[in-house]
């Protein structure tokens, strides 16, 4: 990816859901490097609580989650808010069904393994589709808070 | 709920926007802490929760309390009442148990990023495969960049796991007990509540700034308290819902 484009992607916010935590933190590792601000849920509930609590550039949902929900779900509460938010499943494996459901709405699959820099070019695709050159949606990365590491403070009621 | 014979007022509760006496219901020597509402489920709001924060506080200055949950409502003082008689012999039991005892919470986080940027640098595993990857143009490929998380997901694992153990270590002798609950969100390694001894809470004061101190910038600790035992008491109340009949 060029820097340019490093440097614009560092304003978008991208929601990654995944049930196996070291994918999860993989996927967190490689958009990360590449500047974008990641919000990353182990969990289908997770999933539906950052959709309720901020909106997303891209989101991105492991298809087969916990307890048999699926990434459908997390898309459709996010779209339910934004109803423009380009996504995509990522699945080692969809049934036919599963593809057409997700063509017709319009919700993109990413099949595992996917090239990582395959994986990057459609998530910064979908992320410009819909932002285009509004940079101003999106905001910068915020920082870990870092204060308080100086000593235990307890905060009495 | 506490002990108590003789009512005992506490003043008064802002809760839902409201001003109401504080008082008690008894039931032989034990006693609910209560104020008038209309039967309505309250909403969490920051106000709403200070307020049922603040009357814990005062009960708190003198007597042993057993937490009851936020927005707790029943229809009348005869019901409280019957909730008392019901589960006498366990609220006794509970606040015998809790009796000059304090909750304290600890929450441990660290900045992530950088702890794996260290293992990347420092973990001689890690930073031989990554070196590999770099080495052999693997960067891009699925397999490899999954096999490098799955081994940073370990090595995290580990490095949370042994700190937490040490922190435990540093604070087992000066607690009763200790609840390990779950870590919320991807920074937080340790969300613990200790159970101390009123008596011994200067020491574990001390107890959480030194190991707090050991660890320097490299772990971030959140302490508070006293609360009541919330994490030490297990008393399930089956009640119904406000507007059902």
């Amino acid at each position: 990816m060029s820097q340019e484009a490093a440097t614009q992607t560092r304003k978008y916010r991208v929601l990654v859901v995944d049930d196996e935590p070291s994918v999860l933190l993989t996927y967190r590792m490689i958009l990360e490097k590449e500047g974008y601000e990641v919000v990353a849920c182990g969990t289908w509930r997770e999933g539906l609580s950052a959709v309720a609590k901020r909106r997303f550039d891209v989101v991105l949902c492991d298809y087969s989650l916990e307890e048999r929900h699926t990434g459908f779900e997390v898309i459709s509460a996010a779209r339910e808010l934004d109803a423009g938010v380009p996504a995509a499943l990522l699945t080692g494996y969809a049934t036919q069904e599963t593809t057409e459901e997700a063509a017709a709405r319009s919700i993109g699959v990413m099949f595992k393994p996917i090239e990582i820099d395959e994986f990057l070019a459609t998530t910064l695709n979908m992320a410009r589709r819909v932002n285009g050159s509004k940079e101003e949606i999106g905001e910068k990365k915020e920082r870990a808070q870092t204060d308080g590491h100086q000593s235990a403070r307890r905060q009495r009621r | 709920m506490i002990e108590s014979r003789a009512p005992v007022p506490f003043g008064k509760s802002g809760i839902g926007g409201g001003s109401e006496e504080v008082y008690t219901v008894h039931y032989g020597d034990i006693a609910a802490v209560v104020s008038r509402t209309p039967v309505f489920i309250y909403d969490p709001t920051r106000d709403n929760a200070l307020a049922h924060e603040h009357v814990i506080e005062s009960v708190m200055k003198n007597y042993t309390i057993i937490p009851m949950s936020f927005g707790t409502v029943f229809r009348t003082d005869d019901d409280i009442r019957e909730v008392l008689k019901s589960i006498y012999a366990s609220l006794k039991d509970v606040l015998k148990q809790m009796t000059g005892k304090l909750e304290f919470g600890l929450k441990v986080t660290w900045d992530r990023d950088r702890i794996i940027e260290e293992l990347q640098r420092g973990h001689e595993e890690i930073h031989r495969f990554h070196q590999e990857l770099t080495r052999k143009h693997l960067q891009s490929t699925y397999f490899a960049r999954m096999q490098l998380g799955r081994m940073i997901d370990k090595a995290l694992a580990e490095l949370a796991a042994n700190y937490v153990r040490e922190i435990y270590d540093g604070l087992r002798n000066v607690c009763v007990a200790s609840r390990d609950n779950k870590p919320i969100g991807d920074k937080m390694i340790m969300n613990a509540a200790f159970l101390i001894h009123k008596d011994r809470e200067t020491e574990f004061d001390a107890a959480v700034n030194r190991v707090a101190h050991k660890y320097g910038e490299r772990l971030n600790f959140k302490y508070t308290g006293p609360w009541p035992p919330y994490n030490f008491v297990n008393i399930r109340l089956k009640l119904e819902r406000g507007g059902q009949n």
